[in-house]
């Protein structure tokens, strides 16, 4: 069942998802700038900041165990293969068979807990509030992350993310229904708890009181820190990918062709800038809430996508 | 005829608005958003009205849409932003029950809603989903108001609830003979404005509007 | 005709509304007063003449049930108007209130009847609307002292009933609903007459929430346990006439809305479902208002929680049914009304006199003002049903209805429940009648027309104790044959 082409089409995903993270990254500063007035760094600032990074040499704590070094490497892996499940230019995965919607949220839920383990290991003070913060709000995001793929699952009958992305994209403008609407708006919701945006946390802020991410890998550098931001952007464009091709997967290639993929890759380009942009706005309109608030905000996604599950069996009469 | 007007996608999508419409009032602390979704619910509301009275072809129902547009979408969400002005009411809403428990059960509210629906097999099940949004909005309406402390909120979730029944009442029979709904909006809006007008008086006499203060009457 | 009728307290409004001194606005009310209950009069007339009247392409009518509430509406309403010329009277004079608010007071006392009396002579479950606007009205009533409790009363009051009228709402979309499915989409499927005609055929389970939903709405409304719980707040917290509208007229219409509502639910569900809801919120309005009159504190709260009582006891007699039980309950709807006015007319004079709604600070009623205080405590006796008052006449019947009909816990619990509330009553209002009185209280009565009043209507309490004229035992048997 493994051909050469889908070794391909693996290969090919993979240089997509390393190449176009910090570009996606570097757009989304450039829009956020836009609104703000001001002029920003380049889009490829992120590009430069990862290759800067790699030239230089790691400063690690004397009393750091092995966790700390295998953290970044650990959770790489695991978004990077959480990535090789999701569809980005083409639904039919290769890698389908091995997992399914359940097996990307653990896969992203691993990476989140070596990177909390890490955080904790170098015995720093922000480390450790970085963690518990981190976990805080994971232990919000999984569930309502759970709830709203469940709901756009019942829509189509599957957790298989190929499946749900060809039979949403076969069924055409009919598939626009409440429930697909709440789910979105429900995982919209999540995606901005997971890329680590505000309201939620500030990507951009090194203060002590409100950072939650940026605390979790204060103690990383050099090449560590490298790995550790270019796993943080990859997770933030599976995010998107997720968003876009479940939910709007039209224009992604079902089969090879040189053309269909060429098409299917500036359409999905233009839906996550279209999403990164969306992300800009809430980013630019809000401000960021106290960490306290934070169940509210997620117990709304949980509600939504509860709404999408309950109207789904309403509507269709189950 | 019922069943394409309350069966089709926008219908079921505009209902569905409805809905979250409801639980951004829900979810939300500060007054001004409240009204702002409760204006946007009494619109959402208006745009089915618009429909059912597009595909029935009747005037009766247009002129119930234009009402509705008119008194609950902009008038009424008019006269609650005059009431907060005025009285430079704190913005924030104080409750009773936390935004998330408020959540929650507003999703429970739902869910027993539809399950009442189903048990008394009102009509066929497509138009179920606006029935079972109808008997929410009723009930979180109620919820909002014994969850709320400050009076303008109480006032709203009646609102609310009357929303929903404008909705049930649409979605059931196509509304009520006109000079009934003709009826029907002028008791609420004279009802708003008497509500307001006892805010203000509570507001001077106690000096606050939060409800905690009316306790007195007890036995 | 029935325009006219509707037309009399509207004018009779807007002539306080531009009069410029005290004596003419209190001549406007008066007059316009007493020409609502000629004009009400003259309508039960007509009605019981002709029977049924429709006018206005059907959005008015009246059979005899509608003129039985126009009836109570207009002799009560007639009665405060003039006993609020000396209330109101002795408001202005104490500085209570200004020529202003005392011209407010009119013009929404003269609303507040046209509300009442739309409530009687609307055709369709428009009555809704009516009742709804009753409500605003009188909250507006309410509010005419700025005191805190008063303004408290009047929110609770304001939303509690409310929302219970949504319930309404929803039960009478519900009956609508099931109306068209038969008579198809007229204006007509709103119509009493011909809502009663098909009910037999209304979907059961449809009738049956609707019923439920229309109990609890307008149960709010007439303060049915236990949606009572403004109650008290508002009658007590009302300048008196109204607090007399409200407990005496105002609950009864709230009362007619549910009978009206029950014929129709019958016809489709069955005399048992609905009879059983009745009887079960009776007793409890009953049971509840046990405990609160035996320790209350405050007589015109006292006099609120008798009138959650005796909306109990009409519900019940709805409820065991059978000529006697209905006949009971419509006779005790007009008792009731008569009787718990004189009595609020008596505690407003005792309040103008003591400054105080405390049982416990007042003290020798009969002999610091013997003729309120004489009328105060035979009123006392006919409230709670002791004979030769026309209350027992009622609640006697409805017990004989309640033994007949074999509902024999429910009868036995409602005579326990009366008696022990006879025994609360009386308790309290011997502390007040009773004794020395209070340091300071000058002996003497208050206004003469406040005590014609009373006399008026302590005519209708003696009179149908002993003796039922044969025209009005005949309104009321038409009356139940509407409502059976």
């Amino acid at each position: 069942m493994f051909t050469l082409s889908s070794l391909g089409i693996v290969i090919f995903q993979v240089i997509i998802i390393i190449v176009l993270a910090p570009l996606l990254s570097g757009i989304i500063k450039k829009i956020k700038a836009f609104f703000q007035i001001r002029k920003g760094p380049g889009i490829f600032q992120p590009y430069y900041d990862i290759a800067k990074l790699m030239r230089k040499d790691s400063v690690v704590s004397e009393n750091v165990s092995w966790i700390f070094h295998a953290a970044p490497v650990i959770s790489f892996a695991a978004v990077l293969t959480a990535g090789l499940l999701i569809p980005i230019y083409i639904s039919d995965m290769p890698f389908g068979f091995a997992g399914d919607l359940i097996a990307v949220v653990y896969l992203l839920a691993l990476a989140r807990f070596f990177t909390a383990l890490a955080s904790l290991d170098a015995g720093s003070s922000f480390g450790g509030m970085g963690g518990s913060r981190e976990m805080f709000v994971a232990s919000m995001v999984e569930p309502a992350l759970m709830l709203s793929i469940f709901a756009i699952a019942l829509n189509v009958g599957s957790t298989n993310l190929s499946f749900i992305s060809q039979a949403v994209s076969s069924m055409g403008l009919s598939a626009v229904s409440p429930y697909h609407i709440l789910a979105f708006v429900a995982l919209f919701i999540i995606a901005i708890a997971e890329t680590g945006r505000i309201p939620v946390d500030n990507p951009a802020t090194h203060l002590e009181l409100t950072m939650i991410h940026e605390a979790m890998i204060l103690e990383y550098s050099g090449k560590q820190l490298a790995i550790v931001e270019l796993g943080a952007m990859m997770k933030q464009l599976l995010v998107f990918s997720l968003l876009a091709n479940i939910f709007f997967p039209w224009g992604i290639a079902s089969e090879i062709s040189a053309a269909g993929i060429a098409v299917a890759l500036a359409v999905f380009l233009i839906k996550i800038i279209i999403l990164g942009a969306g992300m800009a706005i809430v980013e630019t309109s809000t401000a960021k809430w106290r960490l306290f608030r934070l169940p509210d905000l997620l117990s709304v996604s949980l509600m939504l996508s509860f709404l999408a599950i309950v109207s789904f069996i309403i509507v269709r009469g189950v | 005829m019922e069943e394409i007007v309350f069966g089709s996608g926008i219908m079921q999508l505009l209902i569905a608005l409805i809905l979250v419409s409801t639980f951004m009032i829900l979810g939300s602390t500060r007054l001004y958003s409240c009204v702002r979704a409760f204006g946007m619910q009494s619109f959402l509301l208006a745009c089915v009205a618009g429909i059912v009275a597009f595909s029935t072809g009747k005037t009766d129902i247009y002129i119930v849409a234009f009402l509705t547009l008119a008194i609950k979408a902009a008038l009424i969400p008019y006269i609650f932003i005059y009431i907060i002005r005025e009285i430079k009411v704190k913005r924030e809403i104080d409750l009773y029950v936390n935004i998330s428990p408020s959540l929650i059960i507003g999703g429970i509210l739902v869910v027993i809603s539809y399950y009442l629906i189903r048990s008394i097999n009102l009509i066929t099940e497509l138009s179920s989903f606006a029935l079972s949004a109808s008997m929410s909005l009723v009930s979180i309406g109620l919820f909002i108001m014994i969850s709320r402390k400050k009076a303008i909120m109480q006032m709203l979730g009646i609102l609310i609830m009357e929303n929903g029944l404008f909705l049930g009442a649409i979605s059931l029979t196509y509304g009520m003979p006109l000079l009934v709904e003709l009826g029907i909006f002028f008791d609420v809006l004279i009802g708003v404005l008497i509500m307001g007008i006892l805010i203000f008086r509570i507001n001077r006499t106690f000096e606050t509007i939060d409800t905690d203060m009316l306790k007195t009457l007890i036995g | 005709m029935i325009e006219y009728l509707l037309l009399a307290p509207v004018l009779t409004g807007m002539v306080c509304f531009f009069s410029k001194t005290r004596k003419q606005v209190e001549t406007a009310s008066l007059a316009g007063s007493i020409a609502t209950l000629l004009l009400g009069l003259l309508l039960v007339w007509q009605v019981y003449k002709y029977d049924i009247i429709i006018t206005w392409q059907n959005a008015l009518f009246a059979d005899a049930f509608s003129a039985f509430i126009v009836l109570i509406v207009s002799i009560v309403g007639f009665v405060a108007s003039l006993y609020s010329i000396g209330y109101m009277g002795h408001e202005l004079d104490h500085g209570a209130m200004d020529l202003k608010r005392l011209r407010l007071y009119y013009v929404l006392f003269h609303g507040f009847m046209f509300t009442m009396l739309l409530v009687g002579v609307t055709n369709n479950l428009g009555l809704w609307i009516a009742i709804e606007m009753t409500t605003l009205v009188s909250a507006l009533l309410m509010i005419l002292y700025s005191k805190k409790s008063s303004v408290e009363a009047a929110w609770k009051y304001m939303i509690i009933c409310t929302v219970g009228i949504t319930f309404a709402l929803f039960g009478t979309i519900l009956t609508y609903y099931a109306a068209v499915n038969i008579l198809g989409e007229t204006g007509d499927a709103l119509n009493w007459t011909s809502l009663i005609a098909v009910a037999d055929r209304f979907d059961p389970t449809i009738m049956k929430l609707a019923f439920i939903f229309i109990l609890i709405g307008y149960g709010t409304k007439a303060g049915l346990a236990p949606m009572h719980t403004w109650l008290p707040d508002a009658h007590s917290e009302a300048p008196t006439p109204v607090s007399a509208l409200l407990s005496g007229v105002l609950l009864n219409c709230a009362m007619y809305g549910i009978i009206r509502f029950y014929t129709i639910a019958t016809k489709s569900t069955g005399i048992d479902f609905t009879s059983n809801l009745l009887i079960i919120f009776g007793l409890l309005s009953l049971g509840i208002a046990v405990p609160f009159i035996l320790l209350q504190e405050d007589y015109k709260r006292m006099l609120a929680y008798s009138s959650v009582e005796h909306m109990g006891i009409i519900a019940l007699g709805i409820g065991f049914g059978g000529v006697f039980g209905v006949f009971g309950a419509i006779l005790h709807m007009f008792n009731h009304a008569m009787t718990k006015s004189l009595m609020f007319f008596g505690a407003g004079n005792i309040l103008q006199k003591h400054e105080t709604k405390e049982i416990f600070n007042v003290s020798g009623l009969v002999k610091s003002m013997p003729v309120t205080g004489a009328m105060f405590v035979i009123g006392t006796l006919a409230i709670t049903g002791s004979p030769p008052f026309s209350i027992f006449i009622s609640e006697f019947t409805i017990l004989a209805a309640g033994f007949s009909q074999g509902h024999y816990i429910a009868t036995v619990l409602f005579l326990l429940f009366i008696i022990m509330i006879f025994a609360g009553f009386f308790n309290n209002v011997s502390k007040m009648a009773f004794g020395t009185p209070k340091q300071g209280i000058e002996k003497g009565d208050v206004g003469r027309l406040m005590l014609l009043a009373m006399g008026i209507l302590m005519v209708f309490v003696f009179v149908l104790g002993v003796y039922i004229p044969p025209p009005f035992y005949e309104m009321i048997m038409k009356v139940v044959e509407i409502v059976r």
